[in-house]
This record gives C-alpha cells, sequence and structure tokens, in this order.
C-alpha cells in the first residue's frame, strides 16, 4: 500500500460519484436532471461553475440529448461523463444503444430506480436490466467507497483497447445516492497515474474524412458485433486486471468480476448484486452462526456476464439461492435465468433456486434476507 | 457574391461529394451539398441524422462524400453536433461541426433536439435541406409538406407547412437564412456567411432541395422546380441576423406580389400537385401569404 | 458494538443534516457512523424517520431500522405514527425534546431517558428558522451526554462539516454545550404509566 495521506470524507451515493468525476476530468459533462441521480448533475455544474473542474457541461434539453452529446464528444476524442436514473435511462434507450453498438467508451453513472407506472422514485434494477443488451459493460456496486473506487476503474477498463466500449456504474438509489457513509478519496496524482489520458481508437475529423455508421451489409454488420462480443470476452480478464493493480496500489479489493464472502467451504450459495449483496453478508454470517454454512457471492460485473466463474463458485455450494431485483416479465429474474444458463453451461448440478425482493424501493434487511433463504432451503 | 466562375474552380479543385454516390438522379440535396461544401473549406464535419444522405453517402468501401460524417439516431443529430463542438472548441477550433438533416429529421422528431442546441447557442452550423416529406422512405407526409401535396400517407392537406426557419427567428438564433439549390451563388455566399462571420453561435440555414423521385417532376427540371418556388414568392430567399430579416439579392423582387410568376405554372411541373382541390390550392395562397407577412414583420429598417 | 437509533421528528427539524454531523463526529471517533434518511414525498411538517448506525466495526447494512436500539425524539407527537408503542431492547436510551420524562414513554420502556427542552434552549442561542427553533442539534448533544457513544469534542469538531456561516457554527458549538449542560439523565428498571411528570 501506498504511503501517501488519503483524504477521508462522509459521502453519499451522488458525492461518491461526483468526487470521482472531478478527478477523472472529462471534456464533457451532459446530463439532464432526474431523481435520484440529480445532485450528480448540480455538483458537477457547480465545480464546472466554480472554476474547479474544466469540463464542458452540457445543460441538455432531455436524457436523449445528454446520451447523444456524450456520444458526439467521444467520437471527437474527448472523454464523456453523463448520469441518470430509471425513465431517464429509459429516454437514453436509442443513443445507449448506438454508444455501445458504435464502440464509443465513456461512462454513466446509473442511479437505480424503479420504472413506472406506479410512479416511484425508489431503487430496483428494472432501469439498467433493460439495457443488458446495449453492449455496455455493467457494474453493480455495493456501498459508496465502491461507488468511487468503481467510477474511477471503469474509465481505465472502458477506454482499454482491448475493452473499447462503454460502462455503466450502477448504484442503488436512496439507499446509496442519499446515504452517508466514509469514503477514501485517491490524490488527484494517483488517479491520473491509475488513468493516463484518452487514447482514442478513432476519431473523426477533416483531416481524414470518413463515414461513423454508415449503411452496412450483413457481413459487415456482424463483423462489427462479433468484434463487440470478442471485446466483452476480453474485457473479463481487464476488468480483473484493474481490480488487481487497484487493490495493490490502493488497498481496496472488490472481487473484480464476483466478489465471495464468507466460509470457503459454506453449504449455502447467496448469489445477489449491489447493496442487497453486502446486506447478504450480514445475513450469511447470522446463517453460519445458526449452523447453515453460508456465503454470498456477489456478481459486480453483469457485463460481461462473469458465467464460469460464477459456475465455478456455485459448483462448490449444495445450494445457491439467487435473489434479483428485477424481473423479466413472462420469464424470472435476469440474475437466475443467466445463472442458471452459465450453471448448465459448465455442467454444474448445483441446485439453484431463483427468487425476487426489494422490488419498487422495498426496505430489505439481513433479517428478512435470512428469513428468505430459510423458507426456500427448506421447499428444496 | 461569389461569381460563377470562381464556384466552378472551387468546386473543380474540392469535390464535396463525389461521383458515383447513390443520390437519384436529379436529386436537389446532392446539389445542395456540394455548394456547402466547398463553402466550408474542407473544415466540416456532418452529423448526418436519418435521412436522404444517410443513403446516398454510400456502403462501405464506396463512401461518396469527402468529409468526415457521423450518422447519428433520428433525433439526436444537434445534441451529438454539440458534442463535437464543445470537445473540438479546446481540441481544434478549426473543425466547423455541421448537422445536416431533412426535414422530417429537422420539423418532426428532432425539433426538441434542435430547440435545445439553438437556445444554448451551440458553436454548430445546422442545415436542413427541405423536400419536403419524408422521402429516403419513400415520401410520407412531415410537417414540412405543403398544403395540397400528395404523399404516400395524404391526399393533400390543408394544413400550412411547419416553417422551421421562421421558428428558429423567433428562438433567437444568431443567423438564419434561407437558400434554395437552384441559387447556388447564393446558397455558397450564405454557408460562407454563416461559417465566416457568426462563428461561435448556433447558425441555421433552411435548403429548398427539390425531390424529382418524390414530387413525381421530370428529372431534368430539379433546377426549373427550384426557380419557380422563388419567382412564385413560395419560398422567400432571406437572412436574419438577430431576428432582423434582409431579403437576398436573388429573390428581393418578389416581394412585390404583382412580380411573381403563376403558381399553377409551377404545380404543374409537380405530379404531387396534379390534383389538386381548390381549397388546398387556396390554403397553399394563404400560406405564401403568411410567410411574407412574416418577412415583412421582421424586416430590418 | 453496533448501535442503531432511530430519529423521530418531523420535516424542517434538521434531522437528515444532524444525522451526517452525527456521522461525522462518529468518524472523527475512528468509528464507523451511517446515516440513512427515509425519502418519500416530504413536506414540512410531516413525522420523518432517519436510521443512523455506529459501530466500531464497518458497517454494511443498508436498511431502513425497523426496532431501533435507542432513540432520538425530536418531536413527541410523531413518535406513535412512526415507531408503534411497545418496549424497547434492555439497555435503551431514548433523547427526548421534552422539558420532563413524557408519559408515553412507559409504554415503550427504555432504561435510560435524556429529556431537554430542546426548542427552548434553540430559541435562546438562536437555533431559529424561519420563526421556528430547530431542535435537532441540541438533541444530538442530548443524546451523546446520555449514551457516551459520542463526544462532546466531535460533535463540535463536526459542526463546521455542515455549516458554513461562521456564525451559525458558533450558534451550533453554543448549542451543543448548553445542551450537555442541561440535559437531565434519568435511569429507569421499569417506567409507570403513573410516573410523576418530574
Amino acid at each position: 500500500m501506498a504511503t501517501t495521506q488519503r483524504q477521508i470524507d462522509l459521502l453519499t451515493g451522488n458525492e461518491a460519484v461526483s468526487a470521482a468525476v472531478k478527478q477523472i476530468r472529462p471534456d464533457v459533462i451532459a446530463v439532464y436532471p432526474i431523481t435520484p441521480s440529480t445532485h450528480i448533475a448540480e455538483m458537477l455544474a457547480q465545480a464546472v461553475d466554480a472554476g474547479e473542474l474544466d469540463s464542458e457541461f452540457v445543460k441538455v434539453e432531455s436524457e436523449h440529448s445528454a446520451m447523444a452529446t456524450c456520444i458526439g464528444a467521444v467520437a471527437a476524442g474527448g472523454r464523456a461523463f453523463t448520469a441518470t436514473a430509471s425513465q431517464g435511462l429509459l429516454y437514453m434507450a436509442e443513443n445507449i444503444f448506438w454508444a455501445g453498438y458504435g464502440r464509443l467508451p465513456m461512462v454513466a453513472a446509473v442511479v437505480n430506480r424503479a420504472l413506472a407506472p406506479g410512479w416511484s422514485i425508489w431503487v430496483d434494477h428494472q432501469d439498467t436490466m433493460a439495457m443488458r443488451d446495449a453492449g455496455w459493460g455493467q457494474f453493480y456496486v455495493k456501498n459508496n467507497q465502491e461507488a468511487y473506487d468503481t467510477v474511477i476503474q471503469a474509465y481505465k477498463i472502458a477506454e482499454d483497447h482491448n475493452v473499447y466500449f462503454p460502462f455503466m456504474v450502477a448504484l442503488d438509489g436512496f439507499v446509496l445516492s442519499h446515504t452517508a457513509s466514509p469514503v477514501e478519496f485517491l490524490t488527484q496524482e494517483e488517479v491520473e497515474e491509475f488513468v493516463p489520458p484518452f487514447n482514442p481508437l478513432f476519431r473523426l475529423h477533416p483531416s481524414e474524412p470518413m463515414s461513423f455508421g454508415a449503411i452496412s451489409k450483413p457481413d459487415e454488420y456482424i463483423a462489427m458485433r462479433e468484434d463487440l462480443m470478442k471485446s466483452m470476452e476480453r474485457a473479463k480478464k481487464v476488468i480483473q486486471d484493474v481490480n488487481i493493480e487497484f487493490a495493490k496500489k490502493f488497498g481496496r479489493d472488490w472481487g473484480g468480476l464476483i466478489e465471495v464472502v464468507g466460509p470457503e467451504d459454506a453449504e449455502i450459495g447467496i448469489v445477489t448484486m449491489s447493496t442487497l449483496a453486502e446486506e447478504a453478508e450480514v445475513a450469511a454470517e447470522q446463517l453460519t452462526k445458526e449452523g447453515m454454512s453460508t456465503s454470498v457471492t456477489r456478481i459486480r460485473s453483469f457485463r460481461p456476464f462473469p458465467g464460469e466463474e460464477l459456475a465455478k463458485q456455485i459448483s462448490k455450494y449444495d445450494i445457491a439461492i439467487v435473489i434479483d431485483r428485477a424481473i423479466s416479465f413472462g420469464n424470472a429474474g435476469q440474475i437466475y435465468i443467466e445463472t442458471n444458463s452459465a450453471l448448465r453451461d459448465y455442467d454444474v448440478d448445483t441446485k439453484l433456486i431463483g427468487t425476487v425482493m426489494g422490488i419498487g424501493g422495498q426496505d430489505i434487511a439481513y433479517g428478512d434476507i435470512i428469513e428468505r433463504v430459510k423458507n426456500l432451503t427448506k421447499k428444496a | 457574391m461569389v461569381k460563377l466562375k470562381e464556384l466552378i474552380e472551387i468546386e473543380a479543385t474540392y469535390v464535396g461529394n463525389m461521383k458515383g454516390n447513390l443520390a437519384c438522379a436529379g436529386c436537389g440535396l446532392n446539389l445542395a451539398l456540394r455548394h456547402a461544401l466547398a463553402a466550408l473549406d474542407q473544415h466540416a464535419l456532418l452529423v448526418v441524422p436519418a435521412c436522404c444522405t444517410s443513403v446516398i453517402q454510400g456502403f462501405g468501401e464506396g463512401y461518396g462524400i469527402n468529409a468526415p460524417v457521423f450518422n447519428s439516431a433520428f433525433a439526436a443529430s444537434p445534441a451529438v453536433a454539440s458534442g463535437f463542438a464543445r470537445v473540438y472548441k479546446k481540441k481544434d477550433p478549426s473543425v466547423q461541426v455541421v448537422v445536416w438533416a431533412g426535414d422530417g429529421g429537422t420539423a418532426d422528431i428532432g425539433l426538441a433536439t434542435l430547440s435545445g442546441a439553438a437556445e444554448r447557442d451551440e458553436d454548430i452550423i445546422y442545415v436542413m435541406y427541405n423536400n419536403e416529406a419524408y422521402q429516403n422512405t419513400g415520401d410520407q407526409k412531415s410537417g414540412a409538406t405543403p398544403p395540397g401535396a400528395v404523399t404516400t400517407t395524404s391526399s393533400g392537406e390543408k394544413r400550412p407547412s411547419k416553417s422551421v426557419s421562421r421558428l428558429m427567428i423567433t428562438h433567437g438564433v444568431k443567423y438564419v437564412a434561407t437558400a434554395n439549390t437552384a441559387y447556388p451563388l447564393d446558397l455558397y455566399d450564405k454557408m460562407k456567411r454563416a461559417y465566416e462571420e457568426f462563428r461561435g453561435h448556433f447558425r441555421f440555414i433552411e435548403i429548398y432541395a427539390p425531390c424529382p423521385a418524390g414530387w413525381n417532376v421530370d428529372p431534368r427540371y430539379t433546377a426549373k422546380v427550384g426557380k419557380l418556388a422563388v419567382e412564385t414568392g413560395y419560398w422567400p430567399l432571406y437572412e436574419a441576423v438577430d431576428g432582423k430579416i434582409t431579403l437576398s439579392r436573388q429573390g428581393r423582387r418578389f416581394l412585390d406580389p404583382e412580380k411573381r410568376k403563376s403558381l399553377e405554372d409551377w404545380l404543374a411541373l409537380q405530379g404531387r400537385f396534379k390534383k389538386i382541390k381548390p381549397e388546398f390550392l387556396e390554403a397553399l395562397r394563404q400560406d405564401i401569404d403568411h410567410s411574407w407577412e412574416f418577412v415583412k414583420k421582421h424586416m430590418a429598417e | 458494538m453496533l448501535h442503531e437509533i432511530a430519529i423521530i421528528g418531523r420535516g424542517g427539524q434538521g434531522v437528515v443534516s444532524m444525522a451526517k454531523m452525527m456521522a461525522y463526529a462518529a468518524l472523527m471517533e475512528g468509528k464507523h457512523g451511517s446515516a440513512i434518511p427515509k425519502y418519500g414525498a416530504e413536506r414540512r411538517g410531516a413525522p420523518v424517520i432517519s436510521s443512523f448506525r455506529i459501530s466500531d466495526e464497518p458497517l454494511r447494512m443498508h436498511s431502513q431500522i425497523r426496532k431501533p436500539d435507542h432513540m432520538i425524539i425530536l418531536e413527541i407527537g410523531a413518535l406513535p405514527k412512526l415507531i408503534p408503542p411497545q418496549p424497547l431492547k434492555d439497555n435503551s436510551i431514548v433523547a427526548v425534546n421534552y422539558p420532563s420524562t413524557p408519559n408515553i414513554m412507559a409504554k415503550y420502556n427504555p432504561s435510560i431517558v435524556a429529556y431537554l427542552d430542546a426548542a427552548a434552549l434553540a430559541r435562546k442561542v438562536g437555533l431559529v428558522r424561519s420563526g421556528i427553533p430547530i431542535p435537532s442539534v441540541p438533541m444530538m448533544a442530548a443524546f451523546a451526554k446520555a449514551s457516551g457513544l459520542l463526544q462532546q469534542e466531535s460533535l463540535i469538531k463536526a459542526v463546521p462539516k455542515l455549516v458554513r456561516n461562521e456564525e451559525m457554527i458558533k450558534i451550533n458549538i453554543e448549542a451543543i454545550k448548553k445542551a450537555f449542560e442541561e440535559t437531565e439523565v434519568k435511569k429507569f428498571d421499569r417506567i409507570e404509566e403513573s410516573t410523576p411528570v418530574a
């Protein structure tokens, strides 16, 4: 660990994200306000106004335009950032796919919030889950420190030429975005050393006329999508390497693709994401004390999906409970569906049970998770 | 004003849109693009939403535009252009970002995005080439389709067309101009003026671009149809700086209704108006009157 | 050890910033504090509850506190709606903005009650917003005195983290000091409904 004296402050999730973005210093920040991500826009706009941050802050008229502005900025060889939530992410959707399929690396903080109708400003993961096929990487963080660290890591990963696609950093609305907890900062020098300046693979410029996204014949189109799929595969190693480098330099290890907390030889596994996973760590300790040896397998990177790593970990359990905070209506929770498919791919026969908790902002305490695990394992 | 001989020379040394691009025979927009790119002196970067230009630029290797093009989502171009402009403002101020969009992408689906970029006064030249319907998808009615014109989704309507130029003037846009592919010298000058004189501001130029395929016009008459649009008073040519309109030298005399040519003769050249009903013709005349009233009201002293 | 504290008051009484001030004080003592506001359709005067956890270990819980160990009550009238009347856990501490032990405490049966007329104190030192006394900071101090979970100096040091105005910083510090002096701490084996109002 470095000996540098680092500052610690009490930050909400939104403040943690903004702090990281200020140190990343994007060329362009384009944000449209939406609860619960609005503070991010406010804090960054104020920093630009005050001259603390030398970014172009574009006060766009919609989320669709926020993402479009980021797209233009990255295609010009700039670094871009946006933040949104819920309906805002859905309004952006067309351009979210444009950025993903267009291979325009950038970072978007998505403060997870349920979708209407039935207005709900509280957390669930339906918004980001709806974007899981957009060609973006998706990180789901469990606390404010990880939100800060992951925004910084995400730029390094997205801009890596072996990766080169955009990333979302998803944090739970209110549960993280508005809740204060201690966050340790890296120094500006550390951030700049860890995330080198953006070196674009391509940019549009009059000196070299070319067309971005012109009409493509099926073979050309397929080649581009195959390349995206391969890059997603390559990204897995980059994510792990960046996590290791970060841990070595700054002392915090978030697990890379997945994080396992609890006894090595646990019989029961809880597979989930975000704050539910950290809450589940407490539940697992309690269950283990009560004689039901349990550990938590947290999916940190939902895209690329760590199928192999998950299957390997789950194969150690007798039974695994997957907790989703979103639903693919007509089927099941998305984590459950994808985990189940990974188990089949790698011939793992651990019993897998899916369950949904905490949608529409339902408050989930570790006691609720204990109860759910007990009920489901009893039935199994 | 640029001289014809000069423009020919300029366009001989720099060909903005190359031979063999995929435009239809007699395409008005293709002419507009050539003259516009010539005026921008190889500094243009085009952002193009879904429109005819998405097609005519060609496939992968057959790329036919001698300028960089970013193809954007339909409603996204002014915002994508804002991103480009904000980055190049610092990294290379010589780059002129241009949105090159059709009437549907401007007057309809992209209107809110256009309004946002205009309000922010982004350093962009926005060109709306108006072929008065969704021609890329085969002539469906847009907000800019004139009264009485038959499209594949309308058999002529009474409603006046939406004038985005007038809207941009009332939005407080620094420089707004109307142009016409049949007046290449005027078009070139306006692009040049927008580029050189009003840099750093949002600029909007609406170019009348006849579409022989969609309008059912003999491709030989693209220029003729364009010229008559001015001479009948249908398409006033002007520039507005800070909301004050100045009529262009070419076409100025048609402020006087007495000097205008017959509307019916012009309509007769266009299949889309072949069976125009009297009430639609009346609506079209009223639309023309209305646009001149606006011009007169906003004319500089 | 983990302590879960429910802060009960009404919108506009400074519940959210007080919880954050406590978290800062905890941080300064090398402890871990987490302030979890409950957001909804907030409006001034509506009953609000905020969760505050303090522990020697890093905190991993993100849920609202449902069965608090302790309570800080800024407005006694808001209490029964937010925490149904039933006995609290053993060794529970309640700090209440009231000139005495309120009768309703019998239903919650805390081990320690710290009472302070925080509204009067706030008025006295000038902690007033739009004509309304803000009892949050004095009550934070009252709870700290009764529980010993946070020290007076760290609360004082936490003030400038949330208050920028020099004059207001002085007033808040004055409020903390006065609250430490004026808070009455009473221990109970069992509070009877008939316990006389002191």
